[in-house]
Order: structure tokens, then sequence, then C-alpha cells
């Protein structure tokens, strides 16, 4: 299963970064492939490319501001929740949006 | 590039003597400003405080990282400082915290890199067993020796 997501939050110094981080490890241990565009202060990094988008069955937007590029994941499943959410429950998130999709 | 570019052993506290949220935040900021990477304890510890205001800078497992960016801060910046007693902050598990990264930066467009060290170090902080070693640090010289250690891994690792 491929998830694709974006995080970002009001300052873009640390919740972006840490819920990134916390989302892919997550994504790891539950043999779910996650790819995660980090949105902030330094600008866009990790940026996702179109095949990344393509093959994702769900998009993942952690965030507490207004992301950049929402567009681009037209046509899927769209889950959006608080930053706060990809730092505190990872891999309940990922489980959840998993068994949602019935993958 | 590597760690030291945002930190050195005179930005690091593992005794610090704040009691409360306030006072570790000015403790901190003075590192910065007495290194020179902050022009103002003012200005930066007001940017720091707005910040708070919007939300929980507490991390989890007993560890906060508040931050600032404004025009007073001249370099991109961590300070860190450790409590022996663990201080009241708003945290995403509602515990008090032990360990404090104050993360300082500049609004400056050629800082971008820097940037991006910052953004770095907030990745490697989110790794509880990372978390665990630094909590443990006795002094500043070993501290700083951790860090250095995780960081340059993750840098490497990067993807």
């Amino acid at each position: 299963m491929n998830i694709v997501g974006i995080t970002s939050c009001t300052v873009g110094i640390a919740h972006t970064y840490m819920a990134r981080e916390r989302l892919i490890a997550a994504g790891k241990k539950l043999d779910i492939n996650v790819k995660i565009e980090a949105q902030g202060s330094a600008g866009v990094e990790y940026q996702l490319t179109d095949e990344e988008i393509q093959n994702a069955d769900a998009v993942l937007i952690a965030s507490d501001v207004v992301v950049a590029g929402k567009d681009r994941f037209k046509g899927k499943p769209l889950i959006e929740v608080p930053v706060s959410m990809g730092i505190k429950s990872p891999e309940n998130l990922l489980t959840q949006i998993k068994t949602k999709l019935g993958k | 590039m590597n760690l030291l570019d945002v930190m050195n052993l005179e930005t690091i506290n593992v005794n610090l003597q704040a009691k409360n949220k306030d006072e570790a935040i000015v403790e901190l900021s003075k590192l910065l400003y007495k290194e020179n990477r902050i022009s103002s304890i003012d200005e930066f510890v007001q940017a720091v405080c707005e910040r708070e205001a919007i939300g929980e800078t507490g991390m989890g497992n007993h560890m906060a990282i508040p931050h600032g960016q404004t025009d007073a801060v001249l370099h991109a910046s961590v300070a860190v400082g450790k409590v022996n007693v663990p201080i009241e902050w708003e945290s995403l598990d509602d515990e008090p915290v032990n360990l404090i990264f104050l993360i300082a930066a500049p609004k400056s467009n050629k800082e971008v890199s820097h940037l991006s060290m910052l953004s770095q170090l907030a990745s490697v902080l989110s790794y509880e067993e990372i978390q665990n070693e630094l909590m443990g640090c006795k002094d500043n010289d070993e501290f700083l020796r951790v860090f250095t250690q995780y960081f340059d891994e993750y840098s490497k690792n990067r993807q």
C-alpha cells in the first residue's frame, strides 16, 4: 500500500518535520510505503513526484495551515488531520487509513 | 555543513536553573545572545512566546521544541537545556518537560540552507530512543558528542 502526504505547520520549524519523520517510521513498521512532502520555513522539501502521487492509494495531509498544490491529488482518497496527530499517533493514523480503504 | 553550524558547546546547558517555562525560554535565549546568534533577547523571546500562544510545543516524552522566527535572529541556531525538576509545558501528551530545544530561525532567504539544517534537527529529534539517550547525558560535552553522532548518521541516510 502506498500513501503520499504533506506535513505543514504554523511556523514550519519543528512540527512539520517531526510529523513527517514519524509517519515514515510508522509506515516502515506497518509495511506501508509512505512518502511525505514537507512544506516548512525552508520551502518545499522532499517534493512528491508525479509518479509517487499516481501510485498512491491515499493522500494524507497533516497540517494546521493551508497547504500548496492540493490539486495534484484530484481523484484520490484524501484524509486531512492536524499536524499534531502525525506526531502523537502516526501508527494509529496509518492503520485507520488502511482499514478505511479495505487494504 | 554540520550540526556545529547551528549550535556549539556554549549553547548547551544540561543544568538549566529555570523553574518554569518562561524562565527556561529566557535562560536559553541568553545563551544565544552571548554567542551572537540573536540581536535582541526581548525581541526573540517575544517571537517565541507568540508561537507558544498558538499551540503546544511539547512534543511528548518530556521534550519541548519552542521556536521563534524573527529578524532578531542573526543565524539559524539552537540552544539546548535540561532541567532536573520537570517543568510545566503545554505538551501533546500533557506531561511536563525536562529537555528543551529552543530553535531560533532567521527570516532572511539567504539562510535557507541553515533552515534546512534546523528541519533535519527536528527530524532527528522525532525518535524516542534518541530523546532518551540525550536525556541521560550528564554534561554538555557528552550531550554535544551524542547529538552530533545521531545528527551525522541521520544526514548521511537522509531520504
